[in-house]
């Protein structure tokens, strides 16, 4: 008699995914070995207690706050007017896009205040390099227009239009250095482009370097800095859109003070987009504030 | 809106990306339980099927005016539940440790079934399906889902593999393996009965 077959084989016999040669075998098998035929209607009776087994049932929480949060969009859909969504340029085939679009838009909290001082001061301050930086040069020239693609426009329509002088609101301050970060300098890079910026007090002044010239934020740097804020429970306050690592791929560092401290993010600027791509942190630092 | 509640699905998602701001609440409503159960099979935990699935409502709200047609409304809602939860897992991968994520899993899930628990039962019944939940957090999360559809929420492997953007052949090792894996902590469980429904639809589980 041939070795008995293990359930794996079994359960593949089952689903008739066996090859030709091995199915002869293991059926051949089964015919005369009990155990193994027993353990094939097991397997078949592992489907029935899942399909017996009463699927979790949604609380009612859960489905007030669905109730709830569906009733918002409706009503700020109502109040934006008549859509005139633009159409989106690519063949909506697959879902996917906008799924993962969705939790940067809901990451879009507000802070008070800014402008001006950014004196946030004090502290720590952390970096967050993201990637991504096409689209935020290109985002930053032409206000997202065309050139965020796919799955930006719908975000665009639905978050960033219509809401004036976010930038200069609530965003952090984006500024341009043309460092290409690598992961061996990042601090050293992180610490000077922190002194060439404004948010650390008179950082700038006191290196007698030249200051970072402040560029206008984009939606799709706001939504990146959002995310990171989000997940990592930190203020961000300056992004450099940059570039990083041996490729000199286009990335955003994000500094979020924290302490005497600054945390730095080095991120894919894809994650404003994120769609398939991992919305990853890819590198991250904390150095001390200037 | 007792004749919005009979519109067929891709009726309400047509009125709802005209305007009609009832129809997706509708829609919503209708499939809610499933998508739930989705959910919460892929994160594992009630907050975060919870934030998952408001995600995903929220981009079918938004994106309704893309849906072509193609497929079914209940596919499309499924594909965009599954993708908010891979994009939630994703994003929790980036994120620092802390002591809440794997460590303490196992506890959780005591505290979780509980909460999962629903309505009163008899005894052996809500047994049995503690049983089952925890041996299904044991499997991997492929698995685990492609279970989910295809044994426990009767889909047919076709549109299993429709939802989860794979071949058939896929879900179907998936399942096989998933199957082969809960054998030992199932088999006590075993129904000799075989349950009222058990011919309805549940093809792509068994050979033909």
């Amino acid at each position: 008699m041939t070795p008995h077959p293990d359930a794996e084989a079994l359960a593949f016999l089952a689903e008739d995914l066996l090859d030709p040669s091995e199915e002869r075998t293991v059926t051949a098998h089964i015919e005369t070995c009990p155990t193994c035929a027993a353990t094939l209607d097991e397997l078949t009776g592992v489907s029935r207690v899942l399909a017996a087994t009463p699927v979790p049932e949604l609380p009612q929480d859960v489905a007030d706050l669905l109730d709830q949060r569906i009733a918002d969009a409706a009503r700020e859909r109502a109040e934006r007017g008549p859509v005139t969504e633009p159409t989106d340029p690519v063949p909506a085939k697959a879902p996917s896009a906008d799924a993962t679009v969705v939790p940067l838009a809901t990451a879009r909290r507000r802070r008070s205040s800014s402008g001006m001082p950014r004196l946030l001061v004090a502290a720590a301050a952390a970096v967050f390099v993201v990637g991504g930086g096409v689209a935020v040069v290109n985002g930053v020239l032409s206000n997202g227009n065309g050139s965020m693609e796919s799955a930006t426009p719908f975000m665009e329509s639905e978050d960033g239009v219509g809401e004036p002088d976010t930038a200069l609101t609530y965003a952090p301050e984006l500024v341009r250095s043309e460092t290409v970060y690598t992961d061996a300098a990042l601090d050293a890079q992180a610490a000077r482009t922190l002194e060439r910026s404004t948010v650390a007090d008179d950082a700038g002044a006191a290196g007698g370097q030249t200051l970072l010239e402040e560029q206008s934020v984009t939606d799709a740097v706001e939504r990146c800095s959002d995310l990171v804020e989000e997940e990592f429970d930190t203020q961000v306050t300056l992004v450099d859109d940059a570039f990083y690592g041996d490729g000199a791929e286009p990335a955003w560092v994000l500094y979020a003070p924290r302490g005497d401290q600054f945390d730095v993010f080095v991120v894919d600027p894809r994650c404003a987009r994120s769609a398939d791509a991992e919305p990853g942190i890819l590198d991250r630092t904390t150095v001390d504030a200037p | 809106m007792d004749a919005v509640r009979e519109l067929p699905d891709k009726e309400l998602l047509t009125r709802h990306a005209q305007g009609d701001d009832q129809a997706f609440g509708v829609l919503v409503h209708r499939h809610r339980e499933r998508l739930w159960a989705v959910s919460v099979r892929m994160m594992g935990d009630p907050e975060e099927a919870s934030d998952a699935l408001q995600d995903a409502f929220l981009s079918a709200f938004r994106a309704a005016d893309r849906f072509r047609g193609e497929a079914q409304v209940s596919t499309w809602l499924h594909r965009i539940v599954v993708n908010a939860c891979h994009d939630r897992l994703r994003r929790r991968k980036v994120r620092p440790a802390t002591p809440t994520e794997d460590d303490t899993l196992d506890v959780m899930s005591n505290e979780r079934l509980g909460r999962l628990g629903g309505p009163p039962d008899h005894a052996s019944q809500t047994e049995s399906r503690l049983d089952v939940q925890a041996a299904l957090e044991q499997l991997p999360l492929d698995q685990r889902l492609a279970l989910t559809l295809v044994d426990m929420l009767g889909y047919r492997v076709e549109e299993a593999a429709r939802i989860l953007d794979v071949a058939a052949g896929t879900v179907k090792s998936r399942c096989a393996r998933g199957r082969a894996k809960l054998l030992p902590s199932l088999a006590h469980l075993r129904n000799p009965q075989p349950p009222p429904d058990v011919t309805s639809g549940r093809g792509g589980a068994n050979p033909s």
